[in-house]
Parts: structure tokens; sequence; C-alpha cells
């Protein structure tokens, strides 16, 4: 037997096991909160570790809240940023200049984002808060007393750090469209957005979906820049400019004041659900994407 | 009108990609004028100080070092191994990928959580268990990268090689990872240099100290990206100062590898 075909295949073993290990892990380590509290634990908003009773309401929603907003933000600049670099907008310069800084932002760890967006951001943002909510806070999510920590800030801090994925990912997706295509509908008149709308971006559609849905997933288990500035609070927030926690802040601050088993065990619960749903986000983008190399 | 909606796309357009580029610059420009005056030798050495009277990071950039060896250690054979089956002797290795790309996309923080429930709880707090979590995050990464760079390597190397009478595993060991050398070190490097930022999985493994560890894998230690967390969050100026200075020197640290990594991929 070939000593080498034996080692390599035991640690592709590994990589395979991997997902059920984490995934059987928290199962088993969230069965008292599992046992206690039952589907309850989705939909209550009551989270006091004094009397035992936890629900994951605040947590789910503030995920879905922030993950919404931070992609709706990305894709709209990220696509952006994709069109103008790769749709014939702009000069090679530009590419070769833009290219690496956005990489960059991709590279920056999420703590450093978190520092700036907690010492040099918030602040800034605490002001424009206040302006919109003192002459829009009519609006519910924009009424209340504004604060720098916040749902918005989290969700304006997750778009920058997941635009550099949406925003590359489309861009080679649009560089690998056919150019006889692009050519062509130049050829037959179109003018340059055009062109986009009609050929290039439908046909690189799947692939810029992929990277969305990669960016959702990375939106959903970004940890330290999002417990920096959230603010950390179990109310249901009644405004955006609110704090409040999401799953990932919820484990990060305050996994080792855990005291009682029961406590441990609905921290693990919230960690199983969002293993869950990434793996599924993630298992789609893959496929999708797969999909797409598979065709061009 | 057409060419009127042309030229309004081109301007969207441009707006957003200025809208993108406006946070990485003002983060490095930041960083850069926070961090850079509170960067000195005694910074660099002395353990942590209460509030007001100094003290550095010494210790923590000894925790990250002792960690990013046992990460690399771990990730680097297994990774590796696993890009080996992948691009050498897996007949159906699309099903490996998919498994590796999901494992790569794993909340980090879940990864802290999972190494928390299979190790901490048995050996407490350690070094040795931040530097396992860190692993799991540059196993993906490096296996993909080895795979795709195995898998440029041209088939008339492996048939040259089999013609001669070379087993496979020598083949693959002598001749095919040194063909596919460059594309391998630029993804360690870029799976170090994501491991290196990482604090999220840290937190319930290493678990961060305020002491020199000495070289005791066992003990709790610190690490830059921790310290950055802890103090930046910190009520305190000075100690707010400190995580600056410190995520100035992530910053340089990591771009050094990134550019390194791609001078070697060119």
């Amino acid at each position: 037997m070939d000593p080498m075909k034996l080692i390599s295949l035991l640690s592709s073993i590994f990589i395979l096991l991997f997902i059920f290990i984490a995934f059987f892990s928290l199962l088993f380590s969230s069965g008292e909160s599992i046992s206690k509290f039952g589907l309850r634990f989705l939909t209550s908003a009551e989270w006091d570790p004094n009397t035992g009773r936890f629900g994951a309401l605040p947590a789910i929603a503030g995920t879905a809240i922030t993950t919404a907003i931070s992609v709706l933000i990305a894709s709209i600049i990220g696509i952006g940023t994709a069109v103008y670099i790769s749709g014939g907008y702009s000069p090679y310069w530009v590419r070769r200049v833009v290219n690496p800084l956005i990489d960059s932002l991709a590279a920056v760890p999420s703590v450093v984002i978190g520092l700036w967006g907690l010492l040099f951001l918030s602040p800034l943002l605490e002001s424009a808060y206040s302006l919109i909510s003192s002459s829009l806070g009519f609006i519910p999510i924009f009424g209340g007393p504004a604060r720098g920590v916040s749902l918005m800030t989290a969700s304006i801090i997750l778009s920058i750090m997941i635009i550099p994925t949406i925003a590359s990912l489309s861009s080679s997706a649009i560089e690998m469209v056919p150019i006889e295509l692009k050519e062509g509908a130049r050829a037959l008149g179109a003018t340059r957005w055009e062109t986009l709308r009609i050929v290039t971006l439908p046909y690189a559609s799947s692939y810029i979906a992929s990277s969305i849905l990669l960016a959702i997933a990375r939106a959903m288990g970004e940890t330290m820049a999002v417990t920096m500035v959230i603010g950390n609070s179990h109310d249901i927030p009644r405004s955006l400019f609110q704090p409040g926690c999401t799953i990932t802040s919820v484990i990060a601050s305050e996994f080792l004041e855990a005291t009682s088993s029961l406590y441990l065990s609905s921290l693990m619960e919230l960690g199983l659900i969002l293993l869950a749903i990434s793996l599924l986000v993630n298992i789609v983008a893959v496929l999708i994407r797969r999909g797409f190399y598979a065709r061009a | 009108m057409r060419e009127l909606k042309d030229r309004f796309m081109a301007f969207s357009s441009l707006v957003a990609m200025i809208l993108a580029l406006i946070p990485i610059l003002s983060l490095l420009a930041v960083t850069l004028v926070e961090g850079a005056w509170r960067i000195s030798p005694s910074f660099l050495i002395n353990e942590p100080a209460p509030p007001g009277q100094g003290g550095g990071i010494g210790n923590a950039i000894q925790g990250t070092f002792m960690m990013i060896v046992v990460a690399a250690a771990i990730g680097i054979s297994v990774g590796i191994c696993s890009g080996i089956y992948m691009a050498e002797y897996s007949q159906k290795s699309h099903i490996l990928e998919i498994f590796t790309d999901v494992m790569a996309g794993v909340p980090s923080i879940i990864l802290g959580l999972v190494v928390f429930l299979i190790l901490v709880r048995f050996i407490g707090f350690s070094a040795l268990a931040g530097g396992v979590a860190l692993s799991l995050i540059m196993i993906p990464i490096v296996a993909r990268s080895t795979e795709e760079a195995l898998k440029e390597v041209p088939n008339d190397v492996r048939e040259a090689a089999a013609a001669l009478g070379i087993p496979k595993w020598k083949a693959i060991l002598y001749i095919n990872l040194r063909a596919a050398e460059d594309g391998i070190k630029s993804g360690l490097l870029l799976s170090t240099a994501r491991a290196l930022g990482e604090a999220a999985p840290l937190l319930f493994t290493a678990f961060g100290s305020q002491f020199y560890s000495g070289i005791n894998l066992l003990q709790p230690a610190s690490s830059m990206s921790l310290v950055i967390y802890t103090y930046g969050s910190s009520p305190w100026q000075d100690w707010r100062g400190m995580a600056w200075g410190t995520a100035l020197l992530l910053l340089l640290i990591t771009a050094f590898m990134s550019v390194f990594s791609r001078r070697r991929s060119r």
C-alpha cells in the first residue's frame, strides 16, 4: 500500500468527519436546553440567567436584521464596484489600483475593523443618527434615543466586511462571460449599460448570486467586529439606532460568564442554530458556484 | 436618451466604487495615526500594566507566536495531505472539495465552541487549544490551495515519472510538490495571515492572560487579536491606545505576508 495514499486519505477523512463532529458535539451539549425549552427557545424573548429562562428570539432577530441590512448595502455597493471595474467603464489603471485595495480590506482582521468601528466610526454615526431620528423620528425604526453602538452600526460594519466578497467575486464573474457575447452586443449597437443589462449580468447572475450567499454566510457568522459595536442588549430593539445583539455576539460576550449548565447549554444551542443555518447557506452557495464553472 | 442612461450608470457605479474604498482608506489612516506613536521597545516587550502605568503586549506577541506555530504544524500537515489526496488519488474529488469549502465557511466562533467541547473541557484553557482552533481555520485554505496548485502541474510530468518506474508517493513528494511549490507556499502564507488575525476562536480556548506563559503550551495564553478586543472595549484611554498600537502591528504583519504571498504566486 502506498504510504502517502494512506496518510493523505486520513487527512481527507478528518475534513469529512469534522463537520459531523462539530454538529454532534454542539447537539449533545445543548441537550439540556433543548429538552427544557423545546421550540419555545426560538420564540421566547426572555433571557434571564438569574431565573434560568433563556429565549433566542432577540439574538435570532438581531442576526436576521443585521445580515439583511448589511447584505442589501453591500450588494448595491459591491455589484456597483464590480460593474465599474469590469463592466467596461474604467480605464485599466483603475483596476490595478482598486483591486489590491479591495483585497486588502478583505485581509484586515475582524478585530481591527471592530476597533475602528467602535472608537472611530460609531461616535461619527451617533451624531448622524441623532440628526436622522430628530427629523425622521416618526418612522418607528428610526425613533428613540440614538446610540453609536447599535444594530445600525453593526450592519454598516458588516457591510464593509462583506463588500470585498461580493465585489471581487462579481467582478471575476463579469470577466468570465465570453468576450464574443459582449462584443457581439456592442457590435449590434448596444451601449455599455445595455450590454451589461441584457448580456453580461444575466449570464453572470448565478455566480453573483452565489457570492451574495457567501456574503450572507459571512455576515451571519462574523463575531468580533459585531460584538464590539452592537452593544449586547437582550431587549427587543424598538429602533435600528438602539443596542441589540446577534447570535455570535451573545456567545462571544456571555460564554465565559455562563455559570450554570443550563446557561452554557443555551449558548451551545445558539451555536448549533448558527452552524445549521450557515451550513445550509454555504452548501447552496458552493453548489451554485460549481454549476456555474461547469457551464462557463 | 440611451447614451444618457449609459452615462448615468457609469457615474453611479463610480460612486459605488468610491463608497467601497472610503472605509479601507479611513481605517488604514486612522490606525496609522493612532497606533504609530505607541509602538516602542517597551511596548513590544513588557507585560500589560494597570491603566495609566504603561505596560506592553510582549506576552501577547509571544502567545500569538506559540499558537501560530501549533496551528501551522497541524494546519499545514493535514491541509497539504488532504490537498494531495484530492489532486492525486481521489476519483471523486468534488465531494471532498465541497466538504472542504463548507468547512471553510463554518463561522470561526463555532470552531472555538467545538474545540472547547472536545479539548478544553479535558485539558483546560491553553495555548495548545488555541493553536488547535486556529489550525481548523487553516486546514481548508491550505487543502484547497495545495489541490489547485497540484492540478496545475502538467500530466506529462506524472507520466514521465511513472515511465521511469518511480513509485507514486515518491513522485508526488519529490516532483509534483516541487513543481507546485509556489502555489502551495502562497496558500500557506495566506492561511497563516488569516489565523494571525482571528480572535473569536481564541476566546474560549486560549482564554487570554496578563503574563508571559513561558513555553508551557498547557497554560492560558494571550494573543495580539485578544488584546485588541479586550483593551479596545475598555473605558481607559491608554488601554485603547495599546489596542491601536497592536492593531497597527497586526496590520503590518498581515500586509507583509499577503504582499509576499502575491509575489510568490506570480
